[in-house]
C-alpha cells in the first residue's frame, strides 16, 4: 500500500473527481510533508541560529552568495563579485528580485540587513565587514578589516532582509510574519505542530517544483521512522541508526545517507579549579588528557551505538578543509590502549582517578544519550568516575555557556560550513576575552599563545596558500596538546518514500526548492 | 500463629487462588529485589564492569545469544536480567517509600480535617479537590520539570500525588468515629485531643488503608515508569524498570525487541501480583462484603 501526503491525497481526489466530470486532466499539486527531528526556534534570521531554523531561513530568504549542496559557492542575490584591492570588494546584485510582498530588492536592502545584523544577537555574521555601502541601486561595496580571503564564503550565512517590511513589523513580529525572497513563503506555522511553506511563483531562479512544503517536529526518532512507514511523513530527517536496516527493507521506501561535516567533539576544562571536580583539576596535565582520548574507543562507539554509520574523525576539520594537517591522525596517535592510559594517569599522579560531569544532550546529536553513557564506562576503566548530565538542547546551550561557570567536560558537535579551520580554531581555542570577535565559544577556557598568534596571522594573510600553511601547524599544535577529543563524524540519514527526490547537502539544510515529487 | 492459622482470613486466603497468585508473585520480587543483585555476576549500575563490545547481544536462546546474558543485553552492554533485577529494586523501592510518605501526611492531615474539622478541614479538602481535578501524571510531571530529575525529585513528585486518597479516606471514618459513644466517653473524660486522635480514632481508620497502601505501591510503579519513560525519572546511568523500557522503546523498530519486552514483562507481574493480593485484602476487610 502506497501512501500519499494528506493534501496530495485531497489534491488528487480532486483530480479524479474533475476527470470523472468532465474528462479533462487536472494538475496534480505536488506537496511533500517532511520530518524533523524538532521545531525551529525562530524564523528570523538575525534571532538566533540552530538546524532547523536555518532550515526554514534558507526557504524564505537568500543569501548575496549561494552555498550549494556540496559546500561549493557560487551567485546568489549577487550575480557576480570582484577586488577593487586587498580589503575592497563590490558586489553586482541581481536584478528583478521580488520580495514575498512585491517590494523589488535594492541594494539598500543589504546595507540594511548588515547594519542590522551587527545590532542583532548575531554580530558574528558581519564580524569581517568594516563597512559597506550602495555605489548604485544594484552594486554594495564591502570593505574588510584586512584582508579576508574568504568574504564570500561568510556572505552564504547573511540573509537578505526587506528594509522596509523589516523596519515596519519589528524583530518580534518577524519571528512570526517572516519575509524575504526565498523561493517559499510561510502559509502558517503552529508552533510544535506543523510549518506550512506554499511556492513564490516569482522566485527568480524559477517556480519551486513543489508546490507546499508541511514540515512537522517529531522528536523521537522511532515515532519518526513510524510516520514514515505509515506514510504520515514521506521524508525524514535522522532516521534512527537502529532503524536503517528496517526502512531498507520495506518496499516502498529508500535510506539516502551521506557523511556530515559536524564532528562530536568532547571539551576538555583546563582551568585550576573545575566546576564538578573536587580539588585542582587534573585535566590541566597533557597525560590527563591523553589518557581520556586513549581510553576512548571511538571504533568501538562507530561499531556499536552508531551501527557503522559514522566516521570517527582524525582531526578537528575533515580532510577537505583548509587548514587539515596533512598526514595526521588523532586516532593513531592516541590509539586505544588502557594500560597507557593507565600508566600515564598514574605519572600525572591519578592512578586512583577522580570524579567528574559530562554535560551531554539527549535530542542534538545522533544517539547523543548512548554515546555518553558508553563514554562513563569507558573512562571507568581508568578510574574516572564520569557522571552523566543528560538535557535536552533547549537548557544545553544555556547551561554551558561560556564562561561555562557548571562545566567540566561536555560533549557538543561542531561543523564548519565555511570549508575552512580557521573560524573554528577562532573560535573554539582562541584564549578568551583577548580579542573582540575571538574565544568566544572557547568553553575549556584553553589558552595558548602560541596558537592564537598562528589564528592571527592566518586571518591576517590575503593568500590562501599561507593561510593553509598557518592553520596546518596549529592543526598540528591542537593534536598534539588535545584541549579536545575529536569523536566522530555523524553521517546525515535521510529515509524517503519511493518517488521523492531528494539530494542530501553537505551542510544538512533540506531545501525543498531542489526537491521533486514523481508525478 | 494458632490463632492467625485458624482464622477466616487465612481460610479464605488458602481457598482464593488469586490471593495466592499475587502474594506469590509479591513474594517473588521482594526475593529478587533482596537477593537478586547477589545472584549476578553484573552490576549495571557500576561503569566498570560493562563494555560497548557486549551491547545488544540476544537472549541466549536465540542465534548470538551468550549464557552470560541470559536475556539479552541492551544497548550498552547491560545484561537485562541484571538490569531488570536492579531496576525492580528502585521501583519498588520508589514505590514503598512514596507510599509510606503519601500515608503519613495523608493520614495526620485527613485526622486534623475530620476531627477539628472547620477551617482545618475547608483549607485541606478543598486543596485535594483541586489535586484530584488534575491527572496524577500530569501533576508528577509538573513538579518534576519544576524541581528536576533524580530519584528523591521523583519521591516528592510522588508523594504529592498521592496524599490526597489517604487524607479523604481518613476524614471520612473519623467524621463517623468521633459521632460514637467511645470517642465521646473520652472527651467527657477530659483527655487531651492528642490522644483521643492516637489512641481512640486512628486504630479505628488504619484499615481501609491498607487496601489503599497495598494498591498504591502498583500504581506509584507505573508512575515512576511512566515518568522515567517520558525521560524526567531516574537518572539514566541507573534505569528503573520505566527508563529500561524507553531505553529498549527506540531499538523496537530494529527487531532488538528484548530490550523492552523483559522489563515490561517484568513491571506487569509486579503490578498485577500487587494488585490481586490488594483486591483480596479489599474483600477481605470491608464488612459491607461480608
Amino acid at each position: 500500500m502506497k501512501y500519499l501526503s494528506e493534501t496530495a491525497l485531497r489534491a488528487s481526489a480532486l483530480g479524479v473527481a474533475l476527470m470523472a466530470t468532465t474528462a479533462s486532466v487536472a494538475l496534480a499539486e505536488k506537496a511533500v510533508t517532511i520530518g524533523l527531528t524538532a521545531d525551529p526556534s525562530h524564523l528570523y534570521p538575525l534571532a538566533g541560529e540552530e538546524l532547523s531554523s536555518n532550515i526554514m531561513y534558507y526557504h524564505i530568504y537568500d543569501p548575496l552568495v549561494k552555498r550549494s549542496t556540496d559546500l561549493t559557492f557560487g551567485p546568489g542575490l549577487a550575480e557576480s563579485w570582484e577586488n577593487v584591492d586587498d580589503t575592497t570588494w563590490r558586489f553586482k546584485l541581481r536584478e528583478g528580485v521580488k520580495f514575498h510582498n512585491g517590494n523589488d530588492f535594492t541594494a539598500e536592502d543589504v546595507v540594511f540587513t548588515v547594519e542590522k545584523a551587527r545590532e542583532s544577537i548575531r554580530p558574528d555574521l558581519v564580524a569581517n565587514i568594516a563597512s559597506i555601502s550602495a555605489v548604485d541601486d544594484m552594486t554594495v561595496e564591502i570593505k574588510t578589516p584586512k584582508p579576508y580571503a574568504v568574504l564570500p564564503n561568510d556572505l552564504a550565512e547573511l540573509l537578505i532582509l526587506d528594509k522596509e517590511y523589516t523596519t515596519e513589523v519589528g524583530d518580534e513580529k518577524m519571528d512570526r510574519e517572516p519575509m524575504g525572497t526565498g523561493p517559499y513563503k510561510l502559509e502558517n506555522w503552529t508552533k510544535e505542530e506543523k510549518l506550512v511553506l506554499s511556492a513564490f511563483d516569482d522566485y527568480w531562479a524559477g517556480e519551486p517544483k513543489i508546490d507546499t512544503v508541511t514540515f512537522r517536529p517529531i522528536t523521537n526518532p522511532a515515532t519518526r521512522t513510524a510516520a514514515l512507514l505509515t506514510g504520515e511523513v514521506d521524508v525524514i530527517q535522522d532516521l534512527a541508526v537502529r532503524d536503517v536496516d528496517r526502512v531498507k527493507s520495506e518496499d516502498g521506501f529508500e535510506v539516502i545517507t551521506r557523511p556530515s561535516l559536524l564532528n562530536l567533539v568532547l571539551a576538555m576544562d583546563m582551568r585550576e579549579k573545575s566546576p564538578t571536580i573536587e580539588g585542582e583539576n587534573p585535566m590541566t596535565d597533557q597525560r590527563v588528557r591523553e589518557a581520556i582520548a586513549r581510553a576512548i574507543d571511538a571504533n568501538a562507539i562507530n561499531e556499536i551505538v552508531m551501527n557503522g554509520l559514522a566516521t570517527p574523525s582524525d582531526q578537528f576539520v575533515p580532510e577537505s578543509h583548509i587548514g587539515h594537517a596533512d598526514g595526521m591522525s588523532f586516532r593513531e596517535m592516541y590509539p586505544v590502549d588502557i594500560e597507557k592510559a593507565n600508566e600515564l594517569m598514574a605519572e600525572a599522579g591519578y592512578a586512583d582517578g577522580f570524579t567528574m560531569t559530562l554535560d551531554a544532550t539527549n535530542n542534538r546529536y545522533v544517539n547523543d544519550a548512548q554515546i555518553a553513557q558508553a563514554l562513563a564506562s569507558m573512562l571507568a576503566k581508568i578510574n574516572i568516575d564520569l557522571e552523566l548530565n543528560i538535557m535536552p538542547k533547549s537548557n544545553f546551550w544555556g547551561y554551558i555557556r561560556v564562561p561555562t561557570e557548571n562545566s567540566s567536560f561536555i560533549m557538543s558537535g561542531w561543523d564548519v560550513p565555511e570549508g575552512d579551520a580557521g573560524s573554528m580554531y577562532g573560535a573554539l581555542f582562541y584564549t578568551r576575552d583577548k580579542k573582540e570577535g575571538y574565544g568566544q565559544v572557547n568553553r575549556g577556557s584553553y589558552s595558548n599563545p602560541e596558537l592564537d598568534a598562528l589564528v592571527d596571522k592566518a586571518d591576517a594573510t590575503p593568500s590562501i596558500e599561507e593561510r593553509d600553511a598557518y592553520l596546518q601547524e596549529a592543526s598540528k599544535l591542537l593534536l598534539e596538546d588535545i584541549p579536545m577529543i575529536p569523536v566522530h563524524y555523524e553521517q546525515d540519514i535521510y529515509a524517503v518514500r519511493d518517488g521523492i527526490h531528494l539530494e542530501p547537502r553537505v551542510d544538512k539544510f533540506i531545501w525543498a526548492f531542489d526537491m521533486d515529487v514523481a508525478e | 500463629m494458632t490463632a492467625f492459622l485458624q482464622s477466616e482470613f487465612f481460610h479464605n486466603y488458602c481457598r482464593s487462588s488469586s490471593a495466592m497468585i499475587g502474594s506469590g508473585l509479591m513474594a517473588f520480587f521482594a526475593l529478587a529485589v533482596l537477593i537478586g543483585p547477589f545472584l549476578v555476576a553484573q552490576n549495571p549500575y557500576d561503569n566498570a564492569t560493562l563494555n560497548l563490545l557486549d551491547s545488544y547481544k540476544p537472549p541466549m536462546w536465540l542465534e548470538g545469544g551468550d549464557p552470560q546474558f541470559p536475556l539479552g543485553t541492551d544497548g550498552q552492554g547491560r545484561d537485562v536480567w541484571a538490569s531488570i533485577l536492579y531496576g525492580a529494586r528502585i521501583s519498588l523501592f520508589i514505590g514503598l517509600v512514596a507510599m509510606i510518605a503519601s500515608c503519613t501526611i495523608g493520614t495526620v492531615l485527613g485526622l486534623i480535617a475530620g476531627f477539628y474539622g472547620g477551617l482545618a478541614d475547608s483549607i485541606i479538602m478543598r486543596i485535594a479537590d483541586i489535586q484530584l481535578s488534575f491527572p496524577s501524571i500530569l501533576i508528577a510531571l509538573f513538579l518534576m520539570s519544576a524541581v528536576g530529575t533524580g530519584i528523591d525529585k521523583v519521591l516528592i513528585a510522588l508523594t504529592a500525588v498521592g496524599w490526597v486518597v489517604y487524607a479523604r479516606t481518613v476524614r471520612g471514618s473519623t467524621l463517623s468515629e468521633i459521632e460514637k459513644e467511645y470517642v465521646q466517653a473520652a472527651k467527657v473524660a477530659g483527655l487531651p485531643n492528642t490522644k483521643i486522635i492516637r489512641k481512640h480514632v486512628l486504630p479505628n481508620v488504619l484499615t481501609p488503608l491498607i487496601v489503599i497502601a497495598t494498591i498504591q505501591v502498583g500504581t506509584f510503579v507505573l508512575i515512576e515508569a511512566s515518568l522515567s519513560f517520558l525521560g524526567v525519572g531516574v537518572p539514566i546511568t541507573k534505569p528503573s524498570l520505566g527508563l529500561l523500557i524507553k531505553n529498549g522503546f527506540d531499538v523496537l523498530f530494529s527487531g532488538l525487541w528484548w530490550t523492552s519486552v523483559f522489563p515490561g514483562f517484568a513491571i506487569m507481574m509486579l503490578v498485577f501480583g500487587i494488585n490481586l493480593f490488594g483486591d483480596f485484602l479489599r474483600d477481605e476487610l470491608n464488612p459491607r462484603l461480608k
